[in-house]
């Protein structure tokens, strides 16, 4: 480990990076993909109003202006900001590819420039990543763009040759990620919009429906996306890391080998090892990817919401909705959180799920259709929420040998209150909610209260939270998902003040230093352009 | 009227104990005229300063609200400078 922090005798602290452009105001917020491998989105996003989005780069420590969001609404408080990986570029691709190259079929919403998809934008190392699924080969490939034609359909190559050649009608998807923008006050078309950050392309469709006709109070939202995985296993990898290598680029991927062919509805998994050891639906309502099936190719690149299992060894899996083709005994598989942008706003209990696939997700009982929110997917919280309230999800975590902590638990903290209530998405079919959860340290988190969860270091526990409170000089606390504590951290030399104001002002990413991650955290200060990170290395 | 006739009028018109009430107060604003601080004996004023000369000593700054540069260069360069410092000191030594 190439960390030497000596405890006690060495201290950590805050360090300046470059101002935002910005200052902070009510409802701005930071929001950071939270994936922890090398193709994670090298920036963070700052949403400063209706009209000004805004990136700092990871790695060169600088500020940008990205475009006006146009955000409809009363930007203030209500709004907020969460970045979703997967499902901004996906369609089919044209005859033509080889094992280097494919040709888009499926046309971008927006052209892109020649070789643009070969630069992120962050240090100029990797370009974004592609995934090829293909029903010929039966088999699901990443690989990272070093090369395109300009255009809506271009023709892209990769750094590292897939082990197929992809056929036509393969399904592409490029997984740079969106930013999804929820404005404020009485909502009207385009109060919610997102980025697609390979393309630059600005939404203009997404819907309101379900939403409350007036946003107010305040929101938080968290995703859960496919990509988002323990601190110990790639994206790709889902939450149970297996053997076998299903995909081997610069990053190699590992999943779950079925020990008996499924039948309409279900799946069995491992006899040992990997997911031997799951509790009973441990992973209900996560999805079920088939990512390799070389007998039957066509059972490749399904995704199922588990409605059920039972516990390992040999756990049987039955999935919301039946197969389109049964995989065979020889199918690879992935366990991995559904796509959902989970929301809490405007003083209530009803938690908001946005399905941001482009398919509907079932779970056998609820069904969410693409690009929807549903106002009852997951069951009412025990208490609205409040000013300075928050999701903090679990998902860097490792669980206990006794399963006591597990993926499927969502931290939502009220707000203006010490309180905390927990949603276990696996709990029920409609998720289970437990009011005022017992933790250690729990503390008043009042209006201004920022949470950044960093799943990649210190075995992807921690939640850095600046509880905020005009000129203390300790607001900066963080969270123990995996056990539950919450206890003071390092505080900022630079005293934070001024009439508390709302709007979530941290992010986290991932540095990677070969093998070794590191959390990274983004504070901006309040109601200034005052930014600072802090490296934990305890 | 000048101050001889008006004390002139006065002597005339009112007693001679009014009148040495009237002089006591006189003097006494003479002798600390209003925003003079009795205790500190000096007179306290609340002035904008546009330039300073060279300063001997300055015994106690209470706060410096606002230093926006130091010999022509941005305050926040030497601020940054330190806390960068500490930081590769501290953290960034720690990380190998």
């Amino acid at each position: 480990m190439a960390n030497t922090f000596k405890k006690v005798i060495d201290m950590m602290m805050w360090r300046q990076v470059p101002p935002a452009p910005n200052a902070h105001a009510a409802g701005a917020s930071l929001c950071s993909d939270l994936r922890s491998g090398l193709s994670r989105n090298p920036f963070v996003y700052q949403l400063v109003s209706a009209t000004v989005l805004n990136r700092f780069n990871i790695v060169t420590k600088a500020w940008n202006f990205v475009m006006s969001p146009a955000l409809a609404g009363v930007f203030g408080a209500g709004a907020a900001s969460v970045f979703a990986p997967s499902f901004g570029l996906v369609g089919t691709i044209a005859a033509g590819a080889t094992t280097s190259s494919v040709v888009i079929s499926t046309a971008f919403p927006a052209a892109v420039g020649l070789n643009m998809l070969a630069n992120r934008g962050g240090s100029g190392d990797y370009g974004f990543k592609l995934r090829i699924t293909d029903t010929v080969a039966g088999k699901t490939e990443e690989r990272y763009i070093v090369a395109n034609t300009a255009g809506t359909t271009p023709t892209i190559r990769v750094l590292s040759p897939f082990t197929f050649t992809p056929a036509s009608g393969a399904r592409y998807e490029i997984v740079a990620g969106r930013v999804f923008m929820l404005s404020s006050g009485l909502l009207a078309a385009n109060a919610f919009r997102s980025v697609e950050c390979a393309t630059n392309f600005l939404s203009t469709t997404l819907p309101i429906t379900n939403l409350p006709a007036t946003l107010t109070t305040d929101s938080s939202m968290v995703c859960l996306d496919e990509q988002y995985t323990p601190y110990n296993t790639l994206p790709g990898e889902g939450f149970i890391k297996g053997a076998f290598a299903y995909d081997t680029g610069v990053e190699t991927r590992h999943a779950l080998a079925a020990s008996v062919a499924g039948g309409a509805s279900t799946l069995t998994g491992q006899a040992t090892l990997g997911d031997a050891v799951i509790a009973a639906n441990e992973y209900r309502n996560f999805q079920i990817r088939i990512v390799q099936d070389t007998t039957t190719p066509t059972a490749v690149g399904q995704r199922r919401i588990i409605a059920s299992h039972t516990a390992g060894p040999s756990p049987v899996y039955t999935v919301g909705t039946a197969w389109t083709v049964a995989p065979s005994i020889n199918a690879k598989y992935v366990i991995e959180y559904p796509n959902l942008i989970l929301a809490r706003t405007t003083a209530s209990t009803t938690v908001y799920a946005y399905n941001y696939m482009d398919a509907t997700i079932n779970n056998g009982t609820a069904n969410i259709t693409a690009n929807t929110w549903s106002t009852t997917y997951f069951g009412v919280a025990p208490a609205a929420n409040a000013a300075g309230g928050g999701w903090v999800p679990s998902f860097g975590i490792q669980p206990d040998a006794a399963r006591n902590a597990r993926h499927s638990v969502l931290y939502f903290f009220r707000g203006s209150a010490a309180t905390v209530d927990t949603l276990d998405i696996a709990g029920a079919i409609g998720g289970t909610w437990a009011g005022a959860a017992v933790i250690d340290g729990a503390v008043t988190l009042p209006t201004g209260t920022s949470y950044a969860y960093s799943p990649f270091g210190q075995e992807g526990r921690f939640c850095y939270i600046n509880a905020y409170t005009a000129s203390a000089i300790n607001q900066i606390y963080r969270f123990d998902t995996l056990n539950r504590v919450l206890t003071p951290f390092t505080p900022t030399d630079f005293l934070q003040a001024g009439t508390a104001a709302l709007g979530n002002r941290m992010a986290a990413y991932c540095a990677n230093d070969g093998a070794d991650q590191y959390d990274v955290v983004l504070l901006q200060a309040h109601l200034s352009t005052i930014s600072q990170e802090l490296i934990p290395l305890v | 009227m000048t101050m001889r006739n008006a004390f002139e009028n006065l002597a005339t018109e009112v007693t001679a104990d009014a009148s040495n009430g009237l002089l006591r107060r006189i003097l006494l604003m003479l002798m600390a005229p209003l925003g003079y601080d009795k205790s500190s004996q000096r007179q306290r004023v609340t002035a904008a300063i546009e330039n300073l000369p060279t300063l001997a000593t300055v015994t106690t700054v209470g706060a410096v609200t606002n230093l926006n540069g130091i010999n022509g260069r941005n305050s926040d360069m030497l601020l940054n400078a330190n806390i960068n410092a500490a930081w590769a000191l501290n953290v960034r030594a720690r990380i190998t």
